[in-house]
């Protein structure tokens, strides 16, 4: 028996860089081919289902632990209706990764909200902003 | 000019960002409104009761944006942490007409008593329109921002 690839490599092949191809071995055993950035995109898309699981565990915990929420661990010490609110997003955006095959609206979703340090600005630096209400309460 | 607001749901705003990171010719103002929120402070206030991201439209066309919310150190008031215009139509009156917009909008909607914000202190357009519409309550000791009250 000659494998799929073997019999038409060069469709095959052109097929698979476009989206993943189910393909069959001489031996009869199915194979997926797909490219690195696909198979990639799908292990990542995986470990983001896997943090948001995670972070829903902890979400019921009274203090979640920064540790296991890992790259979310910024919601740790958010109120439990923020976090909430958070994670149906968080939903929301693993949705629609998995509607169009790409991880990228969990990433930019996760980054989103990430602190980034030394880019907080003074609009929004709790400081600045606590030396303001100094000012309004001596008004 | 007839200035609405609209505020941005979560879903929204999640969407925008992503459009803008995705989108190398990104509007330099979309960037910036995008910057101020990335910071992750001023994102986590998007899940609060009382916080807003706004567009400001006229006629159809998006010509700038605003954020207000609510924070602990500034009991009674509404923070106006964004107000900001499409360079490409500065210098148009959007700027005074969006100020007084979105403040009265985050006092509408909060039923807080004051609002409050800062200008940096080479912002000469803002300031004035700032002093125009409110009080300077004076001047922040560290970073200069000039610091605004209204009513």
């Amino acid at each position: 028996m000659v494998s799929d690839l073997a019999r038409n490599r060069r469709e095959v092949v052109d097929a698979a860089r476009r989206e993943p191809v189910r393909i069959r071995d001489a031996d009869g055993t199915m194979l997926v081919l797909t490219t690195e950035a696909q198979a990639i995109d799908h292990a990542l898309l995986l470990s983001y289902f896997e943090i948001y699981i995670r972070a829903s565990i902890e979400h019921a915990h009274d203090a979640p632990s920064p540790a296991l929420l890992g790259p979310v661990s910024y919601i740790s010490d958010w109120t439990k209706q923020q976090r909430q609110m958070f994670l149906d997003d968080f939903l929301e955006a693993l949705s629609e990764a998995n509607r169009t095959h790409t991880a990228t609206p969990v990433t930019a979703f996760i980054d989103y909200f990430a602190p980034k340090p030394g880019r907080v600005s003074p609009l929004v630096d709790p400081e600045v902003l606590s030396r303001l209400g100094d000012a309004l309460a001596a008004r | 000019m007839s200035l609405t607001l609209r505020k941005l749901s979560r879903g929204a705003i999640r969407q925008l960002v992503e459009a803008i990171e995705r989108n190398p010719e990104a509007e330099p103002w979309e960037i910036e409104v995008e910057n101020i929120l990335l910071d992750g402070i001023g994102a986590s206030h998007l899940y609060e009761t009382g916080s807003a991201l706004l567009l400001a439209h006229d006629d159809g066309q998006i010509v700038g944006a605003a954020l207000h919310y609510s924070d602990d150190r500034l009991p009674g008031a509404q923070y106006i942490a964004i107000v900001l215009v499409d360079h490409r139509y500065r210098r148009l009156g959007y700027g005074r007409s969006l100020l007084q917009a979105v403040v009265t909008y985050a006092l509408g909607r909060s039923g807080r008593s004051y609002a409050v914000w800062i200008v940096h202190p080479e912002n000469a357009v803002m300031l004035r329109l700032s002093g125009d519409l409110g009080e300077a309550l004076g001047v922040d000791g560290v970073t200069g921002y000039v610091q605004f009250v209204y009513p």
